[in-house]
């Protein structure tokens, strides 16, 4: 009985260890040169929900996070911070939705010299979300009286899409953009306790999209 | 030995019913208060005056959703006092008047009259999404400094929550926090684009255009969205060009 349990513990440790397959896809169009002086930051803000489905928060915290770590880490400033200095102009409603408004925006009473005080040189607009795309297998769990189990098999795949434009705005233009596009299968077999092999597709496609991002500002502009 | 299981039976009964009856119950909640920052904006060089309908003092929804819970989402003041903070900062002087108290003539080059014409909510089940949503729809009736309507400001805000990070009441919470976050957002474009020309509005006065010799009839929809405004309110849906039903005159005591 004690080997049994001592077989199930290690299934299970080793389940938590294994995830599933991924595979990813990375892709940049740069648009103009890039750089970034010791004292400039960014800011990653997801894209307005009033354009569709808004970026996962997690996500988005995620990509910010990642983009300080590193040699060549970034300083990234809250998007929440940035949102709430800038008052009224980057509200969901009232963000700009390209590059061609941004010169009006830079007009606007106390625009410019605000986001000169925070020294935020790039905007990154994330675009993007994670979605289950299909499934198959069954798994079912019984109990009684002298204990319980399942037995079973079932798998899901689940595709992390995510597109990221950076914006210049010292230059007033778009830099270009970086996409990640990570899928994968997750399986989960159970043998009296279910053994999750999960496929971490969102947390691929954000250290895979933070790397490539941090390379794309860091970029080729000698500053 | 057989009581005591028909004891544990009818217990067991009990709670499945009253799990039953929790689930098809009423779902209260209280709106908490939305912060909004300072405007990025100098504030415009007009004495108003505040007057919030009933309403804006204790609003409370209530709605029975098919198949679903009863809703009652008390807001109370929180819309009221979103619109302190923000018209503080949009205009020199400020006073806020009680809903009934007389309107002192001459005092004022605007009067400004807020209410709340309608707030709705949607959750998961509704719309097919993880999205919580609310809008709220408010009015601001302007009159000038003669005490005559020449205007109207609709303020047609939305908010949205993920469910990601909150649930069912948090969620709801979060998204109508910032559907005012959005009026107060909208209302600051307006201002910023519509309080200059309301607030020297001559119609009512000794110098209005209505009265000189020959004139044609007074323009009654003389507020207009202007171009910054309907672009920034094309994305949400907003109605740029405010309606005047009348030339109605404010009542001075």
């Amino acid at each position: 009985m004690s080997n049994l349990r001592r077989l199930l513990a290690a299934l299970t440790a080793t389940g938590l260890g294994l995830g599933g397959c991924v595979t990813a896809k990375l892709e940049d169009s740069k648009q103009a040169t890039t750089g970034i002086s010791s004292g400039e930051s960014i800011v990653v803000m997801p894209k307005s929900y009033h354009l569709g489905n808004e970026t996962e928060r997690s996500f988005t915290e995620c990509i910010g996070q990642k983009l300080t770590k590193g040699s060549s880490g970034l300083s990234v400033m809250p998007n929440e911070q940035f949102v709430d200095a800038l008052f009224p102009w980057f509200e969901p409603r009232t963000a700009p939705t390209d590059t061609k408004s941004l010169p009006k925006l830079m007009q606007r009473p106390g625009v410019a010299e605000r986001i000169a005080e925070t020294g935020v040189r790039y905007i990154v607009w994330l675009d993007g979300t994670t979605d289950r795309t299909g499934g198959g297998g069954s798994l079912s769990c019984a109990a009684g009286p002298g204990g319980g189990g399942c037995f079973g098999f079932t798998w899901w795949e689940t595709d992390a899409d995510y597109e990221a434009s950076v914006w210049d705005l010292k230059r007033l233009e778009n830099a270009g953009s970086v996409s990640a596009e990570v899928s994968g299968t997750s399986y989960m077999p159970a043998i009296v306790i279910p053994i999750p092999l999960i496929a971490r597709t969102q947390t691929a496609a954000c250290t895979n999209l933070a790397d490539s991002l941090q390379a794309f500002i860091t970029g080729d502009e000698s500053t | 030995m057989l009581s005591q299981r028909k004891t544990r039976f009818r217990g067991v009964s009990l709670a499945l019913v009253a799990g039953l009856l929790s689930a098809c119950g009423a779902q209260n909640l209280t709106v908490t208060e939305a912060v909004i920052p300072p405007p990025l904006m100098d504030p415009q060089p007009y004495r108003i005056a505040v007057q919030y309908s009933e309403g804006m003092y204790d609003y409370t929804h209530k709605e029975e959703m098919l198949g679903n819970k009863q809703w009652t989402i008390k807001l109370g003041a929180a819309n009221k006092r979103v619109y302190d903070q923000i018209l503080v900062k949009l205009f020199d002087d400020v006073s806020f008047l009680g809903p009934s108290e007389p309107v002192p003539e001459n005092q004022y080059d605007l009067v400004l009259r807020p209410s709340i014409q309608a707030f709705e909510f949607a959750i998961p089940q509704q719309s097919r999404t993880e999205a919580y949503t609310v809008w709220i729809r408010y009015q601001i009736e302007v009159f000038n400094r003669f005490g005559t309507r020449v205007g109207a400001w609709p303020i047609n805000a939305y908010g949205k929550s993920g469910a990601e990070r909150f649930e069912g009441e948090a969620a709801i919470q979060r998204a109508a926090v910032l559907a005012m976050r959005d009026a107060a957002a909208l209302l600051t474009i307006r201002v910023a684009a519509q309080a200059t020309r309301a607030a020297n509005d001559k119609r009512g006065g000794p110098d209005d255009p209505a009265l000189a010799e020959g004139a044609e009839p007074a323009d009654l929809a003389i507020i207009d969205g202007d171009a910054s405004v309907a672009e920034t309110t094309d994305n949400g849906g907003e109605d740029p060009n405010p309606t005047i039903e009348s030339a109605e005159k404010l009542r001075y005591e």
